[in-house]
């Protein structure tokens, strides 16, 4: 018999393994459905397509214009389609043009904070010379990235639901034992304290990792099957997200390290669960005390540079942002340079909760 | 030859001394650890199974600190706890083929060391059923089968008897009994008869002290000359009761036949007779105590059992 599947089917024993799934991949599929499959139209030739068909015109438009993003392109584009402004059919506002031409529009046109609805005019003067400087500042690579941006959203949101999921199934995992009062036979076993504590956190972990990739899978293998694969070509979501860091990475490279970074976070709060759930030997308090340090790494990520400025707490800011799995903005906002301190205090919280896991056998 | 020694072994919550310096050498054979709820049973066996710190003095294992032991030490323990604890959704064989593994039974013997843990227990026809279907008397032989599954040397059973019907009782009585043979068992009871029979020495325990040890005919020994028995009216017997503890109480008629245990003569025409087990338990127990000081046990004794 082996432990690890023991233990893990102790774990999965539990409903709300199955209830939390569930509820998180059909709110997950519900709203990409909602918000965007179905929401998504573009304009070719005169005609209004929608849905898939609207995403497959408008991927074949913009293969014609992938590559590097230029100003001139830009403009090229306005020539080639006109400009993408917003028509009213009806009471019902929609936007005119396909996804190129509206990207072109959101960049040279003043359509995103124009004071009047009905007329969208070219950038110029000083307002314009600065967009081109800004975009011959960060080169990037174009290409179709319609909701790329949404993408990495969902993702932040699933991930965060999936840190709490975990908080929740893996809070019993010593604290069970010891609440159900089974403790004590395992705890005089031959191999019933080590053995046991490492099968169950390799459990635990293998658990959180599985459900993490397993989601993050889903949810990016839906966007692409949905979108295709050329969005993971573009750099900088192809200009948009200029200035947020890492531009010379594409998208595909900065799902990697987002994925890994994720995971590592997805370590921690395992490691942090557990160790509570060891230490206090009670489900519902571990669960408190760990969602307690989810909310706490979270709120610092937004509290703490309004209250003390960015400069002082890059180290502070990573550490919370390992709570968050996407911490794209922070990594750009502390500077690569506080990497290695980071990693190692990561690290040494993780030995830690590794080590505090032997509050679970201690005697009292 | 197995030697489990304590050495003045002390555990405290609080202000509370649970147990308090309890000395005692124990090797193979039964023994029965008596006393009145909260008298230390279960901390005491908490600690000999490493379950508990104790606060004060050691434990030692053929001369081994059993702290420093770890492993070693479990590998030749068994265990079963007062309160034992289950998975619901396991079925009886998967959960001892999981303690079976984590008691490290080699794989080779574990069927044959299954099926006589079923033969043992009894509980051969429900080994497929899932524990949440388990009465409280199944779950308890089920407990002490995983206690012996691993051949343990040392052998703790905190209330092995209790919840199980009178013929499981005397059935596990005597297995426990041959269990004693050749390893440590310690049991704690309440039933004073479960240990009569099959202890080779009973510990008596009061507030976490050792009052008492012996075999069972040492204690009762102890206790002679002190136990009583005398006819008298209702109102009287009321009175007396109030007095001195009282082992048994029969009506007999409008008279009321009590048995006290007394060091002095309760009334003059009272007469001396010889104390069994239960007499010497309330002996002991109200010893250095106030007197009308009445534990557990002899409310627990069925009335009228020994006229
Ligand atoms: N974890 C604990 N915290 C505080 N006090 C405790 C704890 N465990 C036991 N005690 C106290 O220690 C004393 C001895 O308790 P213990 O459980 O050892 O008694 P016992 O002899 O097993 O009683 P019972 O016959 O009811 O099982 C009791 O007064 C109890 O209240
Ligand atoms: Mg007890």
């Amino acid at each position: 018999m082996n432990l690890f599947i023991v233990e893990l089917q102790k774990i999965l024993s539990r409903r709300i393994v199955w209830i939390g799934m569930t509820v998180i991949v059909s709110f997950m599929a519900l709203w990409v459905w909602e918000s965007i499959v179905a929401a998504e139209d573009t304009v070719v030739d005169g005609v209004r397509y929608r849905g898939l068909e609207a995403i497959r015109k408008d991927r074949e438009i913009a293969r014609t214009w992938e590559g590097p993003l230029t100003a001139e392109k830009l403009f090229r584009i306005l020539d080639t389609y006109g400009i993408a402004g917003d028509e009213t059919d009806g009471g019902l506002v929609r936007r005119e043009g396909n996804w190129v031409s509206r990207y072109a529009t959101d960049l040279l046109t003043d359509y995103r904070n124009r004071e009047d609805p009905g007329a969208v005019r070219m950038l110029s003067g000083e307002a314009l010379a600065m967009e081109e400087e800004r975009i011959a500042r960060n080169p990037s690579y174009f290409c179709y990235t319609q909701n790329m941006d949404f993408l990495y959203e969902a993702a932040y949101s699933m991930n965060l639901l999936l840190l709490v999921l975990t908080a929740v199934v893996l809070a019993p995992v010593f604290a069970q034992e010891h609440q159900a009062l089974t403790a004590p036979v395992l705890l005089t076993c031959a191999k019933g304290v080590r053995e046991t504590a490492v099968s169950k956190c390799a459990a635990a972990l293998a658990l959180a990792e599985g459900i993490y990739l397993l989601a993050n899978g889903t949810l990016l293998g839906a966007y692409l099957m949905i979108y295709g694969m050329d969005g993971l070509r573009a750099t900088n979501l192809c200009g948009i997200g200029a200035g947020i860091g890492f531009a010379s990475l594409t998208n595909g490279q900065l799902w990697g390290i987002n994925l890994a970074w994720g995971a590592f976070g997805m370590c921690l709060m395992c490691a942090l669960t557990l160790f509570f759930s060891a230490k206090l030997r009670q489900s519902f308090l571990s669960l408190s005390a760990a969602l307690a340090c989810l909310a706490g790494g979270i709120a610092s990520f937004y509290v703490l540079p309004v209250l003390f400025g960015f400069a002082g707490l890059r180290i502070l800011f990573r550490l919370a942002g390992m709570c968050s799995p996407f911490p794209m903005m922070l990594a750009a906002s502390t500077g690569a340079a506080a990497m290695p301190v980071t990693a190692g205090i990561v690290l040494w919280l993780l030995i830690s909760c590794a080590v505090g896991i032997r509050r679970y056998w201690r005697p009292a | 030859m197995l030697e489990l020694r304590l050495d003045r072994v002390t555990k405290r919550f609080g202000t509370k001394i649970a147990v308090d310096a309890f000395d005692h050498v124990l090797s193979e054979g039964v023994y029965g650890l008596l006393g009145a709820n909260g008298a230390g049973k279960t901390t005491l066996m908490r600690m000999l199974c490493s379950l508990l710190l104790p606060d004060g003095g050691e434990i030692r294992f053929q001369g081994e600190r059993i702290g420093e032991m770890g492993a070693r030490y479990r590998r030749i323990l068994g265990y079963l706890p007062q309160e034992f604890g289950f998975y619901p959704e396991f079925t009886a064989e998967r959960y001892l083929t999981y303690l079976a593994r984590l008691k490290a039974v080699p794989p080779r013997l574990l069927l044959e060391k299954l099926d006589e843990i079923w033969e043992l227990t009894g509980l051969a026809d429900v080994r497929k059923q899932k524990l949440r279907s388990f009465s409280g008397g199944m779950l308890r032989r089920l407990g002490i089968g995983q206690a012996i599954l691993n051949d343990p040397d040392v052998l703790i059973l905190d209330e092995p008897t209790s919840g199980l019907d009178p013929k499981e009782r005397i059935r596990f009585r005597n297995i426990i009994s041959s269990l004693g043979k050749d390893r440590i068992v310690l049991l704690s009871t309440h039933i004073v008869q479960d240990v009569e029979f099959i202890a080779d020495e009973i510990l008596l325990l009061k507030d976490g002290r050792l009052k008492a040890s012996g075999t069972p005919a040492e204690v009762m020994q102890k206790a002679r000359g002190h136990v009583w028995e005398c006819l008298v009216d209702e109102g009287w017997a009321g009175r007396l009761e109030e007095r001195w503890p009282v082992s048994n109480l029969k009506t007999a008629g409008d008279q009321v036949c009590l048995r006290i245990v007394s060091a002095e003569k309760p009334v003059p025409d009272a007469a001396a007779c010889e104390p069994n087990l239960e007499d010497a338990y309330l002996f002991f127990m109200q010893e250095a105590g106030n007197g009308r000081e009445k534990q557990g046990l002899a409310q627990n004794a069925p009335a009228g059992r020994r006229g």
